[in-house]
């Protein structure tokens, strides 16, 4: 067994299609002990090529190949059901911190593959706790298939009142390299890729780039970590900087906002008591996913997020995705660098 | 939790170093990095304790800003900032130069609007006409001197607008009130729940609660730790169920040992457990809004509308 295995799989025109997930695992560089123990009532088997092992569920059945290779962003391959496969992993991500999603943001969805406009796209915003009644678009769910779908998303997003809920949520693209063959390939926002074609080599080259301009992003922030250190002799200096969000329309109830983000609930799993003052609302939050302390301060249309040694880009990731999906897809990120980590795409 | 008044200046000073928005960052944009904090420093005539040092590496010329929260200028202090030599000051701060150009040191007070006038009136009294900064919930100005070093003489010309507070690096002090410690205390224990912890001592329970630890001196970091370990009592107090806190001995330091953790429910209870300890004690469950008369909830009739439907939510709760 070894990544030939894979692709001769892949590449069987009959068989179903091939999804993976790519999951996000702090294996602290012993990849075999973390798969080892990462799912109890499974069975880990090596392969030929040590950056690959296969996942067999004793109890569901179902099937992963893990490809490791990349030694943060973790491909999960299977041919079972992907809706079984999802909630599997579903469970492993709520039950470990070093085991999550790839949350990608909208910009990383709206091009996927080099001169390639999508030919499916789903936006799919869900509003509703968060923008208070009143609002043109508290929801809005969009699903086109056809050529150069991005077309209309794009017509909408220049309604300045429908903007903040153009949030893309699925692609869909054909992809051709003359080297390798051709995907279809449909990508969701949770790092979920399904394909089926004729290349495995360009399926994993699509998603490689993909999880490159993730990688940008999570990294960005985490050269922003807020780190103290103190001085041999007294005093101490501090290295890092906050995160701070740029929102495209101001929040008119702060309460209500404050209340939604902070409730602990999927998909934020942020907890914390927000203090509203004159000028701004701060929060010292945990998020709940990592155990990790980050302080928020809020204002009426910017968020400045601590994220504190130790701590990982992808609570910023999955903040801002959701956010996006949640309150604002216009959101951006103040400084230049981080605000063109947020929006990377292919140019087509 | 919102900074303290008297902790606005040393916030201020550390933004305008870096890039937190929408606070300014006048002094990064100026090319000074931030170098040091609580800096001790000997003069001439003893040593003193720099509130902020701030170095600008293309040209090494050195900021070192007196965070004035209060009107009173202690006069002993403000005669050593007088003749800070910059070689002591690169020296003590541990400033790397990597150019050659000879370090020179301006020192600015920064204080708060409403202390300005007694403040400028102090530092008349041994003859300073150095730079003070004024700070104030809306604007920061120069009311005295010219701009220090020369990268910031134009920076400063105008005042500079705020639209927001400073951001929050340095949160609390031993002189903070208990409540602000109860606030970083519980939500240091509740990333030991989240990270299933069965026991915390009071000296990594104060690291993890005060992130800014590093900058404290000894006396006020066994000060810091004290603080921690009461409110860790009457947190444990409070959340009986979830907490105990046990104090030292002369075998064992203080620490808190944590009971349960909602991680241990399925994903529903373990949301449930964890807004419950965002609740303060006696404060009821939330209830929500009142609707207003003949308002249509279009919500709950859409909710129901996909409940027949029966669809898969891609994008709600159920994420992933």
């Amino acid at each position: 067994m070894d990544r030939a295995t894979l692709a001769e799989r892949f590449e069987d025109s009959a068989g179903a299609p091939t999804k993976t997930f790519v999951v996000e695992a702090h294996a602290d560089g012993d990849p075999q002990g973390f798969l080892s123990e990462l799912a109890p009532g499974s069975r880990l088997f090596s392969t030929d090529d040590v950056h690959l092992h296969l996942l067999q569920s004793e109890k569901t059945g179902l099937e992963f190949w893990i490809d490791h290779l990349d030694d943060r962003f973790w491909s999960f391959h299977t041919w079972s059901p992907a809706g079984q496969a999802r909630r599997f992993l579903k469970e492993l991500v709520e039950r470990r911190r070093d085991f999550d999603w790839t949350w990608l943001p909208s910009g990383h969805l709206a091009s996927i593959w080099p001169s390639t406009r999508p030919k499916w796209l789903r936006c799919d915003f869900r509003g509703e706790r968060f923008v208070p009644e009143g609002g043109r678009a508290r929801r809005l769910q969009i699903q086109i298939l056809g050529e150069d779908t991005d077309d209309l998303l794009r017509l909408i997003a220049t309604r300045e009142d429908y903007a903040p809920a153009v949030s893309v949520d699925q692609v869909g693209v054909h992809a051709v390299d003359p080297a390798f063959g051709m995907v279809d390939e449909a990508v969701n926002r949770t790092g979920r890729f399904i394909a089926k074609g004729d290349s495995f080599a360009l399926h994993q080259e699509l998603i490689r780039g993909v999880v490159a301009h993730y990688r940008h992003l999570v990294e960005s922030v985490e050269r922003r970590l807020i780190d103290w250190r103190q001085y041999p002799d007294g005093g101490a200096t501090v290295g890092g900087e906050p995160i701070t969000i740029r929102l495209s329309r101001p929040i008119q109830d702060l309460d209500a906002f404050l209340s939604e983000l902070f409730s602990c609930r999927e998909p934020f799993r942020l907890w914390g008591i927000p203090e509203v003052s004159d000028e701004a609302a701060t929060v010292e939050a945990v998020d709940l996913h990592i155990g990790q302390h980050l302080r928020f301060e809020i204002g009426t249309d910017w968020i400045r997020v601590f994220l504190y040694e130790g701590g990982c880009g992808n609570s910023i990731a999955r903040l801002v995705a959701n956010l996006q999906h949640r309150y604002d897809a216009s959101l951006t990120l103040f400084e230049e660098d981080l605000a063109s980590a947020l929006d990377q795409r292919y140019q087509g | 939790m919102p900074l303290e008044g008297r902790l606005l200046p040393i916030n201020a000073f550390i933004g305008l170093c870096k890039s937190a928005p929408p606070w300014p960052s006048t002094l990064a944009d100026a090319g000074f990095w931030l170098v040091g904090l609580e800096v001790p420093v000997r003069t001439n005539i003893g040593s003193v304790t720099l509130d902020g040092v701030a170095h600008a590496p293309a040209t090494n010329e050195l900021l070192v800003v007196e965070c004035k929260s209060g009107s009173n200028i202690e006069e002993d202090q403000a005669r050593k900032l007088a003749v800070l030599e910059p070689e002591s000051v690169v020296r003590s701060a541990a400033i790397t130069l990597s150019v050659e150009a000879k370090p020179t040191i301006e020192v600015l007070y920064l204080c708060l609007e409403g202390h300005t006038d007694r403040v400028v009136l102090g530092l008349s009294k041994i003859g300073w006409t150095g730079p003070i900064l004024e700070l104030s919930s809306s604007y920061l100005r120069l009311v005295q001197g010219s701009a220090p070093a020369s990268p910031l003489q134009a920076r400063f010309d105008d005042e500079i607008e705020l639209t927001g507070p400073p951001p929050g690096f340095v949160t609390v002090d031993s002189e903070s009130p208990d409540e602000a410690f109860d606030t970083l205390v519980l939500t240091a224990l509740i990333g030991c729940q989240a990270q299933r912890l069965d026991m915390i001592s009071a000296r990594a329970l104060t690291e993890r609660a005060i992130p800014h630890l590093p900058i404290f001196g000894k006396a006020a970091k066994g000060a810091l730790e004290r603080k921690v370990s009461q409110a860790a009592r009457r947190i444990a107090e409070q959340y009986r169920d979830n907490y105990v806190f046990q104090p030292s001995s002369e075998r064992r330091e203080a620490a808190v040992r944590i009971l349960k953790t909602p991680e241990d429910a399925d994903p529903r209870g373990r949301t449930q457990g964890y807004q419950a300890l965002a609740r303060r004690r006696g404060e009821p469950r939330r209830r929500p809004k009142p609707q207003i008369p003949g308002q249509t909830q279009f919500e709950s009739v859409l909710e129901e509308l996909e409940a027949a439907d029966n669809t898969d939510e891609e994008g709600g709760d159920d994420v992933g």
